[in-house]
């Protein structure tokens, strides 16, 4: 008599895994690096190259220590590296990406409890850290190379009301200073748009965050502010690839909706008023987690057949 | 109504329009009394008896019981105790094939006959076994005493190998409307639905026509589903189309809907116009080392291997898989000495690259499980609770709505044992693990449904209740005393005027 498998059912499982997800992130992700790369130049390879490997090396270095399970190919945190490189502006020191890797990986990922059980979002969370002491990426002061000269960010003069000191063709083409990702938002848009169709990331939460900025920038600043607030900037990246993280946001599709809700009214708050400048969006990020857990409680879905309050 | 649930990856389907075949008989039949779990039947034939085509060989004891017919002529060469394809060991009534054909069928029916209380009889009769679970007697969904407003055939197939159902209903159209016609005067249903997915669009379409050729648009609806899977529970179904759902192990006739398969009707119009006994049932065989994927109409107690032995297999079993039932909800065997019985419409052979076996790894979070869940429970919260062994939690996160359907464990991509895990714990807070559903558990889930709230009526359903104990201790009810005391039960029911619980899925307390 031959030998017949068993396993509980259900017998087949969806074709993907987490480490796909994420290796499709990176994917969607590699235009804009490449688009950064372009304007920027090679530096920028250096320090996004800096950050994906000094998080995978602090990811299996931490593991090692803590004798957690060691899982060789291990993409979220090259993810995790990936998307703090492209948030960092190009002229940072070499040190930069490593310090804020180690934040991101061993700090708020790691000793929350590994991959899954972070609180905040881990490239979020080390991106507000990195700003709070290197200030000058606060203030967002860069060496814009496509523009030769030092020169500040567009959240500067849109904070002043200036909106037509930078057009809105640079801003979308990305002939703008910025942070290596956040310059190039046709990119950002494509890359975004391709992963929802997917389903790779969620859609819910950027579209309730886009509608709420909208709606707030406009009451605020009027309808000029717009574009120039929504096109400079994190915000969409954040929105596209940062906000949609599984692991910081809620899960049921109410709690997703207000999730986006109430982050597209912060971010929005604190760019009218110019606080925190570019760190604005990630502190918004950040504050936006710690609410996800609450979310997740107020719309938690109700069992069906079981009586209510049994 | 939100339909939740995952799309399934099609797989490589038998091509549908070729209809049946019919299995060459094996030369013994290992017929199990019991077809899923519940309630045991008594056995009523010896070893050396010889029997019919039809010859009942078990009668139920008990107030739900099924019985049970002789697949073929022949003569009862031994009777052995061994586990059935559900893992539930019970009596085997092993028959040799002779080569009389014999054929001992149910009494006919006059045409005078053809209304509710002949017809229940003949349901009762007919050892039919609901293709949904929990897989009890045919009949006994027919027996409260509710309101119905329509009976529904379930036409859907969600599991992706499964095509049985559109095979069936494609080839013997008019006798699974006819069966379904005569399970709606049972029913005594005001309206009849069939249901069928996206996929089967073509098939509803032809189901359609066939319908308005015979003028009955009004009284008979064709309603398609998205093609999600889980659709095959009938609780689910029940609140699909009334916006109700009954708690678990109980009938949906309190939600004014009756879930009934088009097998069954195919079954009940054999059983009412050509007299047969429920004996085969068509069942999908497929799988990829399955070499003659195909429907065929399969008798009760035919063993797998037999099956195995007709249909043949690409490679060697070793290392693959025999599943007696879908894909996503069948239970993988162990052995190949089982037999078909009447609850499975699928077997599969499945090769090592079919199935999936992989390591469980981190949650991510990412509550692709919650939105799938067709009874929305919080699947990542309620594994969480099983992980840290808190089941007072996992009872109050909704374990027992769980129906094990599996579509929260498809669509994880950290591969988590979701399905597996909460079946589990389902088992602990119900306090059943390690032991099967057994028939007083089921009596005491009835009176919870069933009854209003006077204790008289519960004392006297327990006295009018026959343990299988009792029932093997000689006092065997005849086919007539058991209708009676089922239409005894239903005056009083009747006199009581009997309210039922419900509880409203929305839990807003209004009907949607």
């Amino acid at each position: 008599m031959s030998k017949l498998l068993i396993t509980p059912s259900p017998h087949v499982t969806k074709q993907h895994s987490t480490n796909m997800l994420m290796f499709a992130m990176i994917c969607a992700l590699v235009p804009t690096a490449m688009y950064g790369v372009v304007v920027f130049g090679v530096r920028a390879l250096l320090i996004i190259g800096l950050s994906v490997v000094s998080a995978y090396l602090f990811e299996v270095l931490f593991n090692l220590l803590k004798n957690r399970k060691v899982e060789w190919i291990d993409m979220s945190s090259v993810v995790t590296g990936f998307i703090l490189g492209l948030t960092l502006p190009v002229n940072v020191p070499v040190y930069v990406p490593i310090i804020g890797s180690f934040i991101a990986i061993v700090i708020f990922k790691g000793c929350f409890g590994g991959i899954g059980k972070n609180l905040f979002n881990p490239a979020g969370a080390a991106r507000l850290v990195l700003g709070f002491i290197f200030t000058g990426l606060a203030l967002s002061m860069f060496t814009g190379t496509a523009l030769g000269e030092n020169v500040a960010s567009p959240l500067a003069y849109f904070a002043k009301g200036e909106f037509s000191a930078i057009t809105i063709r640079s801003l979308f083409f990305g002939n703008v200073a910025g942070a290596i990702g956040t310059v190039s938002i046709i990119c950002i848009l494509v890359a975004g748009i391709v992963l929802m169709s997917f389903k790779i990331t969620d859609f819910i939460m950027p579209v309730g965050a886009v509608i709420t900025f909208i709606a707030i920038t406009w009451a605020l600043s009027g309808a000029t502010a717009i574009v120039p607030f929504l096109f400079s900037g994190s915000f969409l990246f954040v929105t596209m690839f940062m906000l949609p993280d599984p692991t910081t946001s809620p899960n049921t599709v109410w709690g997703k909706f207000c999730y986006g809700l109430i982050f597209g009214v912060v971010a929005s708050l604190f760019r009218v008023y110019n606080i925190l400048g570019e760190n604005s969006v990630f502190m918004a990020l950040v504050f936006m987690n710690i609410l996800a857990p609450l979310l997740d409680k107020i719309f938690a879905p109700h069992p069906l057949g079981v009586k209510r309050g049994a | 109504m939100e339909i939740r649930g995952v799309k399934l990856k099609k797989q490589v389907r038998y091509s549908k329009g070729n209809g049946f075949f019919v299995l060459r008989e094996p030369d013994y039949f290992s017929v199990p009394l019991l077809a899923d779990d519940g309630e045991k039947p008594q056995r009523v034939v010896n070893v050396g008896d010889m029997v019919k085509e039809g010859t009942p060989i078990a009668k139920p004891v008990g107030r739900y019981g099924s019985f049970v017919y002789s697949p073929t002529s022949g003569k009862v060469i031994g009777v052995v105790t061994k586990l059935n394809a559900s893992g539930n060991e019970c009596e085997h009534v092993v028959i040799s094939r002779d080569l009389e054909n014999a054929k001992d069928y149910l009494p006919a029916m006059a045409e005078e006959d053809m209304n509710h209380e002949p017809l229940l009889r003949r349901l009762y009769q007919s050892g039919m076994v609901d293709n949904f679970a929990p897989y009890d007697p045919a009949y006994k969904k027919y027996l409260l005493r509710c309101q119905i407003k329509s009976l529904v055939i379930n036409c859907t197939e969600d599991d992706p190998y499964k095509s049985s159902d559109s095979a069936l209903i494609e080839t013997y159209m008019s006798e699974v409307v006819e069966g379904a016609k005569l399970l709606k005067i049972v029913a005594r249903a005001e309206k009849l639905t069939f249901i069928f997915t996206s996929k089967q669009k073509k098939l509803a379409g032809v189901l359609k026509k066939y319908i308005k050729q015979l003028n009955e648009q009004k009284r008979i609806r064709v309603k398609i589903y998205p093609n999600v899977y889980p659709l095959h529970d009938s609780r689910l179904m029940a609140y699909y189309e009334t916006g109700k759902m009954v708690p678990e192990g109980s009938r949906t006739a309190p939600t004014s809907a009756i879930i009934e398969s088009p097998s069954n009707c195919y079954d009940f119009y054999n059983a009412v116009k050509k007299n047969l006994p429920c004996i085969q049932k068509a069942v999908t065989v497929s799988g990829k080392n399955c070499l003659r994927k195909a429907n065929y109409f399969i008798k009760n107690g035919t063993s797998i291997e037999h099956i195995l032995s007709i249909v043949g297999t690409k490679e060697e079993y070793e290392e693959n898989m025999l599943i007696y039932g879908g894909i996503m909800s069948g239970i993988a065997q162990e052995t190949l000495d089982i037999s078909a019985t009447l609850t499975a419409s699928c077997i599969l052979f499945v090769n090592r690259d079919e199935y999936s076996r992989d390591n469980e790894t981190a949650c991510i979070n990412c509550g692709k499980c919650v939105e799938c869940c067709p009874v929305r429970i919080h699947v990542k919260n309620l594994d969480d609770a099983i992980v840290n062994r808190e089941f007072s939690k996992a009872k109050k996160l909704g374990v027992e709505a769980c129906i094990g359907c599996g579509a929260c464990s498809y669509i994880c991509p950290a591969k988590r044992y979701l399905a597996q895990r909460i079946s589990f714990a389902k088992d602990i807070v119900q306090g059943n693990f390690g032991k099967s559903a057994n028939s007083s558990e089921f009596a005491q889930i009835e009176q919870n449904v069933a009854s209003n709230d006077e204790d008289e009526i519960k004392v006297e359903k327990k006295e009018n209740f026959v343990s299988p104990q009792a029932g093997a201790e000689g006092s065997k009810p005849a086919v007539d005393e058991m209708i009676e005391q089922i239409k005894e039960d239903r005056e009083k029911e009747k006199s009581k005027d009997t309210k039922f619980k419900i509880i409203d899925a929305t839990g807003g307390g209004k009907n949607e």
